[in-house]
């Protein structure tokens, strides 16, 4: 017997909006690991990154009647967490907190690290971690608007339409400050990009 | 920008690598039912933190507050000044144009209750709301001048009145 048919999403959304947390739990369900993955990667802790994924759904679920439709509720969310997350980095300016080691295994057979650590990087020495730390601590060191950026298009491979809309500014405010952010990572990372 | 583009490989497959970054094994598998437990806690009326109310209630006042955190200059600025407001405070309330009023009224004090002054100097107590007076060695009374004066009746006159 097939698989029932994931249900409609503004389906789930309706019957959250009225209460029904069995279909909100579904949404959750289907965007929790993005969600917490832009937040990790943008306070590179997971801890952070839990309690303000979390947060941000349950702030979702409460502002669901304010939820017009006129975007997804993908983007909506998304937008919800994304403003949570800055406020928090605001103010914790000065607690980076670097997580070490949260690669999973399979990080080391992929082949772009591989030839990465390998063929091209002139430290050939340079640990799987070490690598890691660097990465985090060059995105650590942009603005908050830059490294979202970064992270939305190069790490979550979104759109730059996608992106604009969930930092409510422009495709040209998005290509300029993806731009900008690239060309500082690869001045923190020149030893590991040569 | 088509042509810088390529630049950027290196960095793009590199910054690729963070997708491996995951949270501990079977992170998921409960989270949502986290999610739907934070919202029935919400919905028992449990507090939320301060952060949380200030900020759903008075963004105004987070923002002031976010300024504070964010640059120690100007919460230092604005520490000082306080500070300096309640020196400034406490030193006008010592001087002698602002405690000329004071003595005025203690002066009305002392002349309208010299017994009461008395009192209070030779006994040592502490004033108190009770009623009952706590054990202990119990002081002359306020009273006590008037049971010790001796008190003479006054002369009447009484004029008789022509009918």
């Amino acid at each position: 017997m097939p698989a029932a048919p994931p249900a409609d999403e503004k389906d789930l959304v309706h019957r959250a909006r009225h209460g029904h947390l069995g279909a909100y739990d579904e949404l959750v369900r289907r965007y929790q690991e993005r969600i917490y993955a832009t937040i990790y990667h943008m306070t590179s802790n997971h801890e952070d990154a839990n309690d303000l994924a979390q947060e941000a759904f349950i702030k979702a679920f409460h502002a669901l009647r304010t939820f017009k439709g006129g975007s997804s509720f993908y983007t909506w969310v998304y937008r919800i967490a994304v403003n949570k997350t800055i406020n928090f980095l605001k103010q914790r300016k000065n607690k980076a907190q670097i997580s070490l080691n949260d690669m999973d295994l399979n990080a080391e057979h992929d082949p772009d690290l591989v030839a990465l650590v390998s063929d091209k990087t002139p430290r050939r020495e340079v640990a799987l971690s070490e690598l890691s730390e660097k990465l985090n601590s060059a995105l650590l060191k942009l603005s908050e608007p830059h490294r979202l950026v970064v992270t939305l298009h190069d790490v979550q491979g979104m759109s730059h339409e996608e992106i604009a809309t969930i930092m409510d500014c422009n495709i040209g405010t998005v290509r300029s400050r993806l731009f900008y952010a690239r060309q500082q990572l690869q001045a923190y990372l020149s030893d590991y990009l040569k | 920008m088509s042509t810088q583009e390529p630049n950027f490989d290196a960095l793009r497959r590199l910054l690729a690598l963070k997708r491996h970054e995951q949270p501990p094994p079977g992170f998921f598998d409960d989270f949502s039912h986290r999610v739907i437990v934070g919202i029935k806690t919400g919905e028992r009326g449990e507090a939320p933190g301060l952060l949380n109310r200030i900020a759903s209630e008075a963004p105004w006042l987070q923002n002031i507050i976010l300024a504070l955190i964010g640059s120690p200059r100007v919460a230092g600025t604005l520490t000082a000044g306080v500070c300096g407001l309640l020196v400034a405070g406490v030193i006008y309330s010592n001087s002698p144009a602002a405690a000329g009023p004071q003595e005025g009224f203690g002066g009305f004090q002392a002349d309208a209750a010299p017994g009461l002054q008395v009192a209070n100097q030779s006994s040592g107590f502490v004033s108190s709301t009770n009623g009952v007076m706590p054990g202990g060695p119990v002081g002359p009374s306020l009273f006590d001048e008037f049971h010790d004066n001796q008190f003479q009746p006054a002369p009447v006159l009484v004029k008789a009145q022509a009918q």
